[in-house]
């Protein structure tokens, strides 16, 4: 069952590379948040029950409601509804995301870690490159933050892995979620937003040497 | 002790934030100094203990909480008057800024465990966003944004980093994070996780540290913010970073890649100075100019530490005098801002006969900050040459040297043309002209002249033992 699950949540960041509305953005970061919901619910057996209820209330509250709630409010307020300005056409973006699969392949393989499922290990480095990915290939500072939000997820995933282990640094990890994100989404993108006509990145773009 | 302090710290924050009036919050963060000066006299007397699980007042904590007291100390006093023009609203949020950040630096320089380390490191990016934003211009929502969007990105890889480090400790069957059972932990573990691990906290914490490659954030933080904020933020700030990396350093000259983590130090250092020479020489503002003069010096201390032995000493002694030398300068530059109403280079200047007493101040940090004698940075930078040509690393001596003589031809070309060269652009307000205000500049760079001269026991005793090294 998890590996299915995992599977879906590797699906939906292939789904990222290639998506230009950003209402897709926002559907997609939820259904991380309930794949994770999922995942963890499965994974974490031999976790406390007050860690494991920290961790469900996060994953299904945060990440799958107030976070794609927030990113909506986003769009609705800024009236732009899709990436128009990429920086790598569509087609380039999926041949780039299945060369990143690849590379987080190889790179669970090279590890090769008897504690860890590759598959986990796999699909948590994907998530990473694909969050930078969003970041470094994309104009648009909603953009970026989805990208971030990848990265966050990445983190969580890669944490379920020694979760039981170690349920602290699960819980480390869902503060860095909680703290950062709501201050980025709720605070400086609404700002930047009102302040900039097209939230674009070059918009932001007047302290130079 | 540790938690009541940073309840009292979450406390004062709140209650400036929530009454959010001009006054009381200026007491607020008064009041909190005291509490600040109570606990670094409680590090002080109690060094050498763990105090909890989490926190350890070793010697490296008692140096950088007694420098974290001394710079908020004097940050406070010159930021009254930048806040005298405020709102309240602006004004509390400052306040709110100043007391977090110098609570979570406290948490930084004292966590005894490589997670508790991270989360205060986390914590000081809100803090440090609240006084890059404070003018509220599109400038600062930029600078603001890049500092928080690309701190987080950092934090975010070292966590994954630290994730790297919990699964060789899996493998060793262990989960304890302390940085003092770290090291034995992670004798047998696999090299490749632990290269992974140590360069992805190394990029993450970059970004605190103003090191290659995350340094971007904190130039522009630097010359957004206010100047008292700017000492702040390339000083206590950027130690936390240095503290950080230093500690999974000391951790990793006990692992197999300790070799490889020392080459990738040494590496990232020489990219640093070598960021920071390039810009000096090309940069068109002067509070631009000293953010990558904090690049430069970091850098060299990421070479001390990739050196090794000696190389550490020298490493916190550059930390330590450039926290002085560095805050100084920036208070002066606010001082001239305020009476020059620019910091662009070639725009203004005759400064010596505007404001001598701020002239000297400026001409003397600048002095300082390239450490010719009587720098008291010259006795680090004498340390890590002499210990680069004993171990007849003399490819990297001569890169090093021929990069701080452009660093030296980059300030001071910039420097003296503001101080001694008319320029009938120059726009001077007078109001602010007030001679008095130097008194704390002049107090840290005397304290930094002196450390050129003096070598008190005491604290070689407390960097020696930081270092690891016994006397």
């Amino acid at each position: 069952m998890t590996t299915i699950l995992i599977l879906a949540f590797s699906l939906t960041l292939i789904y990222f590379t290639i998506t230009e509305r950003f209402r897709t953005y926002a559907i997609l970061t939820g259904m991380q948040g309930f794949l994770l919901f999922a995942i963890s619910v499965i994974e974490l057996e031999k976790i406390s029950t007050a860690n494991l209820l920290f961790i469900i209330a996060e994953t299904v509250l945060f990440k799958t409601i107030l976070v794609p709630f927030l990113l909506m409010r986003i769009i609705r307020e800024m009236k732009f509804p899709r990436v128009h300005k990429r920086a790598l056409p569509g087609y380039y973006a999926i041949i780039l995301a299945s060369a990143l699969l690849l590379l987080s392949y190889i790179t669970a393989v090279s590890l090769g870690n008897t504690e860890v499922d590759r598959l986990y290990l796999t699909v948590s480095l994907f998530a990473m490159f694909t969050g930078l990915l969003l970041i470094i290939t994309h104009k648009k500072i909603f953009s970026h933050l989805v990208g971030f939000l990848v990265l966050e997820n990445a983190v969580f995933l890669f944490s379920l892995t020694i979760g039981n282990e170690m349920p602290m640094l699960i819980n480390t990890a869902i503060l860095l979620d909680i703290f950062i994100s709501v201050l980025i989404l709720g605070a400086f993108a609404t700002r930047i937003g009102r302040a900039t006509e097209s939230m674009e990145s070059e918009d932001l773009s007047q302290l130079k040497d | 002790m540790m938690i009541a302090y940073f309840a009292t710290g979450a406390i004062c924050t709140g209650l400036v934030l929530f009454f959010r009036r001009k006054t009381l919050s200026m007491v607020i963060a008064g009041l909190f100094l005291a509490v600040q000066l109570f606990i670094t006299l409680w590090i002080i007397m109690n060094r050498g203990h763990q105090v909890s699980l989490f926190f350890e007042l070793d010697e490296l904590s008692v140096i950088f909480v007694s420098i974290l007291f001394l710079l908020a100390l004097f940050m406070f006093y010159h930021s009254n008057r930048l806040l005298s023009q405020c709102n309240s609203a602006s004004c509390s949020i400052y306040h709110a800024g100043f007391i977090a950040l110098v609570t979570s630096l406290t948490g930084v320089y004292t966590s005894a465990n490589l997670t508790v380390n991270w989360v205060f490191l986390e914590a000081t990016t809100l803090s440090v966003a609240a006084l890059i934003y404070h003018n509220r211009t599109i400038r600062a929502l930029e600078a603001t944004w890049k500092y928080v969007f690309i701190s987080s990105v950092g934090i975010a890889l070292a966590y994954i980093g630290i994730l790297f480090v919990s699964l060789t400790l899996k493998s060793a069957l262990s989960a304890d994070m302390s940085f003092s059972s770290l090291g034995t932990a992670l004798q047998q573990a696999n090299p490749l996780y632990l290269k992974l691990a140590f360069l992805f906290v190394l990029i993450g914490y970059s970004a605190k540290m103003e090191i290659f490659p995350l340094y971007t954030i904190g130039i522009d933080a630097n010359y957004v913010a206010p100047a008292p904020a700017s000492a702040f933020i390339s000083t206590a700030m950027v130690n936390a970073g240095f503290i950080s990396i230093f500690r999974l350093y000391k951790v990793y000259a006990l692992t197999p890649v300790a070799a490889w983590s020392r080459h990738v130090m040494v590496l990232t250092g020489v990219v640093s100075v070598a960021i920071a020479a390039i810009y000096m020489l090309r940069v068109k503002n002067y509070k631009r100019m000293f953010a990558y003069s904090t690049l430069e010096h970091m850098g060299l201390a990421a070479i001390g530490l990739g050196i090794g032995g000696a190389g550490i000493v020298a490493a916190i002694l550059q930390v330590l005098i450039h926290s002085f030398a560095k805050s100084a300068v920036f208070f002066q530059l606010g001082q001239a801002h305020r009476i020059l109403k620019t910091y662009r280079i070639g725009k203004t200047g005759g400064y010596m006969h505007i404001h001598p007493a701020g002239a000297i101040a400026m001409l003397t940090g600048t002095v300082v900050l390239t450490a010719i004698p009587p720098s008291g940075l010259f006795v680090p930078e004498w340390i890590l040459f002499s210990h680069m040509a004993a171990a007849g690393k003399w490819v990297l001596f001569a890169l090093v040297v021929a990069l701080l003589t452009l660093v030296i031809y980059g300030i001071f070309s910039r420097i003296l043309p503001l101080l001694y060269m008319e320029n009938e652009r120059t726009y001077v307000d007078g109001r602010y002209v007030i001679p008095s205000e130097t008194i704390t500049q002049y107090f840290l760079l005397a304290i930094t002249i002196a450390l050129c001269f003096i070598h008190p026991d005491f604290l070689y005793r407390l960097i020696y033992r930081a270092a690891g090294i016994s006397l």
